[in-house]
């Protein structure tokens, strides 16, 4: 797996874990962190694109 | 429990989804095209999603048509909930019916265009796909209008409307424009190139889809079990698409490069149920968006996935079985 992709896969697990925590306390940490990682990935994933077309 | 489905939401998903195709057609059609401007033989790909825009304009016309009869809108997105007043549709629907009549004269112009000078139309197809991606993406921007655009509220309303165009409709063209190029092997050289960008397309969508909710995010929460089930699908949508777009696609590649008989029977399933669940995703995403009046538990919604997804899975290999051409060996 290339590194966007794990950032991304992360972030899709992350956020399903975190819906127990939502349901039992209302806290959002763990979401929000989710979706840090979702756009970590996602910058990860433009940067490899850009670069691999400058090749 | 709640069940109740007023006409006006099927109307909106109807819409929605058609535009939603239009606009990944143009959009993905203008990219094809511009590829390919420098060369001789034109891009048979845009030509394909002619095909899918023209499908997506009727569609997103009838919903159009069938939201003016029946004024009144409820609307959702991912659990996080903003409804528009009755006053903020009907600004919307007024400030677009110049758009809309406008792009269905545009479509039409060009059904006669093709048929009457199909060399001359695929010159001009660049343009043409612009015309479209800016008028479509005026028009899905504007499902409902406060009067202010500088709001939050407004602000997700346009994002919101516009995501649809990079997630839902660039999956379902996406989709189409494989399926196609199984059947015509002279396709793939041109769209397998373009997977990369395409999975990019759809990912930036569903992180304007985030920001937009986040605009909204103090005003629109609501724990309710639709909430945790958009979430969860949400979260199926990313660990399916990364697997799909990744090593499944790269799978594919390498397997359809020589042929199409060197993927084992275990892949095409896989690829088969990923695809499935993918589409099927999107448009539940889409669907339930609508469907404010109805109050299930959480495991309702989550029954009637799993089944829509298993529908979806069986509709797949009937036509597979109809036309073995669209099959993966």
């Amino acid at each position: 797996m290339k590194k966007y992709e794990l950032a991304m896969f992360s972030a899709g697990a992350l956020l399903l874990s975190s819906l127990p925590l939502i349901f039992l306390t209302q806290n959002f940490t763990l979401w929000g962190i989710a979706k840090g990682l979702y756009f970590l990935g996602l910058l990860f994933m433009t940067l490899e694109i850009a670069s691999s077309r400058h090749k | 429990m709640i069940i109740e489905v007023q006409p006006v939401e099927l109307w909106g998903i109807i819409k929605q989804v058609g535009l939603a195709v239009a606009g990944a057609s143009s959009l993905w059609g203008l990219v094809f095209s511009v590829r390919k401007r420098h060369q001789p033989s034109p891009s048979k790909i845009s030509l394909y999603t002619l095909l899918s825009l023209c499908a997506g304009g009727v569609a997103a016309v009838v919903g159009w048509f069938g939201m003016q009869l029946s004024l009144n809108v409820a609307w959702a997105h991912e659990g996080i909930t903003v409804v528009p007043i009755l006053e903020e549709i009907a600004n919307a629907l007024l400030l677009t019916r110049p758009g809309y009549v406008f792009w269905v004269s545009l479509l039409i112009l060009g059904v006669f265009g093709w048929l009457r000078n199909r060399e001359r139309f695929i010159q001009l197809l660049s343009p043409f796909y612009a015309l479209h991606l800016g008028l479509i993406t005026f028009l899905i921007s504007l499902p409902a209008w406060n009067g202010f655009s500088e709001t939050a509220t407004q602000l997700f309303y346009m994002g919101h409307g516009f995501h649809s165009i990079l997630t839902l409709g660039s999956v379902i063209v996406l989709d189409f424009l494989f399926l196609m190029s199984l059947a015509k092997p002279d396709l793939r050289a041109e769209l397998y190139p373009i997977f990369p960008f395409i999975s990019l397309g759809i990912w930036i969508g569903l992180g304007i889809d985030f920001l937009s909710v986040a605009l909204i995010f103090q005003e629109g929460l609501a724990l309710t079990s639709k909430f945790f089930f958009m979430q969860t699908v949400v979260g199926i949508i990313i660990i399916n698409g990364v697997l799909l777009s990744g090593p499944i696609t790269r799978k594919l590649l390498i397997s359809l490069k020589n042929g199409r008989s060197l993927l084992g029977k275990r892949w095409v399933f896989i690829i088969n149920v990923s695809g499935t669940i993918s589409v099927s995703s999107w448009l539940t995403i889409a669907v339930v968006d609508f469907l404010e009046h109805i109050e299930v538990p959480y495991h309702y919604w989550l029954a009637g996935y799993v089944g829509f997804v298993l529908v979806a899975y069986c509709l797949h290999e009937i036509v597979v079985k109809i036309e073995p051409e669209t099959a993966l060996e």
